[in-house]
């Protein structure tokens, strides 16, 4: 593997985590202390689908990058010993 | 050199990597030997073996990371201790707040502060009761403005306390030299400037990234302790905040200390293989996982727990500092690896 072509992991993994922190602000703003049940049952339904959404990109885009890297490393590092 | 990591070990590594357990005893020999391979950028207590806390708790510098002093402060405001010192006008012990406004200071910049609600801050616009003329000039407008700025007035009051110029029963100094002082001890950047009063005078000022302005409300070109009334903004803070002098010189070393940080953490930042090569979008993200608990994620994943259960955030879902960590410590060995 090249720099540049770890290097384009990095950004993919960096793109995910930006998300991710934009998802987990959304997060953060939910209001669970709403007096109508109505509007809690919206709030946890919100929060399902943004820790839905924050799980998707660590399982589908986050971890094959550095499962992908891991195993390169790995891989380095048997041939320099 | 130990090396811990490999393929037959990602399965679980990676499996436990976003969970939410604590780290385990081998991740965290595994990032310890990661760290060591690098002693020229994470210092030889990684490589003789020894978590240092340093990086885990450095503050994101503004430019690089969501949290600046500014929205540590902000945050402190809308939290819970915050509010219960704020509604006991007359507690001014220190107990759990102090420890807690510090910790929080340190680790905000872990990314669990809680947002700030419009609501809880001040307008800008509006007028600050404290921007008055402590000498001459007295009746005239003082165009100063440090509303929302609790970090500003504590920094310019400070830096004015420890200089040996005076203006009078006043400690001074140029609006040049408290600039250069507050960016250098606290990394609170201004830019020197005029400013006019509604009488039209021409005032020497600072005026602060977040547009608050403190001006030279005698007109005699110095910036000094008589330009603002500076012991009811103080009392104010300590009131709200819950501090008595003894706390409030804990907190203002706290921001010393985060400034001195921040430039370590720059000069870290700036040596990491490839980072100079990102683009300037993906620069912030890198740097919020190296100050996300890059030396002991231990350390880091519970002081992220602590301050997120103090600052009433919810967890759900969220990883942890030293996840962070791990991605990127590996992203650094590929990148060395690499042809």
């Amino acid at each position: 593997m090249t720099k540049a072509e770890v290097q384009e992991r990095m950004l993919r993994v960096l793109q995910a985590m930006k998300e991710e922190e934009e998802l987990k602000a959304q997060l953060l703003q939910l209001d669970f202390g709403v007096s109508r049940a109505g509007e809690v049952d919206r709030a946890y339904r919100r929060q399902k689908e943004l820790l839905g959404a924050i799980e998707l990109i660590r399982s589908e885009r986050v971890l094959p990058v550095l499962s992908e890297l891991a195993a390169f490393v790995a891989e380095a590092k048997a041939k320099s010993a | 050199m130990t090396q811990n990591f490999s393929v037959s070990s990602a399965p679980i590594y990676f499996g436990e990597l976003f969970g939410s357990a604590p780290v385990s005893r081998d991740q965290a020999e595994a990032a310890r030997s990661l760290l060591a391979m690098f002693p020229d950028v994470f210092g030889s207590a990684a490589q003789a073996g020894q978590f240092t806390p340093t990086p885990s708790y450095l503050p994101a510098p503004p430019g690089y990371g969501p949290r600046s002093l500014e929205q540590a402060f902000e945050t402190l405001r809308s939290s819970p201790f915050h509010h219960h010192h704020h509604h006991r006008h007359h507690c001014h012990g220190q107990g759990p707040n102090l420890d807690g406004m510090l910790m929080s200071l340190q680790v905000l910049f872990l990314g669990a502060a809680t947002p700030v609600k419009a609501s809880e801050i001040q307008s800008s616009a509006q007028t600050d009761k404290f921007a008055v003329h402590e000498a001459c000039r007295t009746g005239k407008d003082n165009p100063s403005n440090l509303n929302n700025a609790d970090h500003i007035k504590l920094a310019i009051y400070s830096e004015l306390n420890r200089s040996s110029d005076t203006r009078g029963a006043y400690k001074a100094l140029t609006a040049e030299e408290l600039s250069k002082r507050l960016e250098e001890d606290y990394g609170i950047k201004s830019e020197v400037t005029t400013v006019k009063s509604k009488e039209g005078d021409e005032l020497k000022a600072l005026k602060f990234q977040n547009g608050q302005v403190f001006c030279d409300g005698a007109g005699d070109g110095k910036l000094d302790t008589g330009d603002y009334n500076f012991k009811g903004a103080i009392d104010d803070i300590k009131e709200r905040y819950g501090l008595d002098d003894a706390g409030l010189e804990k907190v203002d070393q706290a921001m010393r200390d985060g400034a001195t940080r921040q430039r370590d953490f720059i000069k870290t930042l700036e040596g990491l293989p490839g980072f100079q090569q990102l683009p300037e979008d993906m620069k912030p993200v890198y740097a919020q996982m190296l100050s996300g608990g890059l030396a002991d994620p231990n350390v880091a994943e519970r002081s992220f727990r602590e301050a997120a259960g103090m600052l009433g955030v919810r967890q759900e879902g969220q990883m942890g500092g030293g996840s962070y960590s791990y991605a990127l410590l590996l992203m650094l060995q590929a990148y060395q690896f690499a042809n």
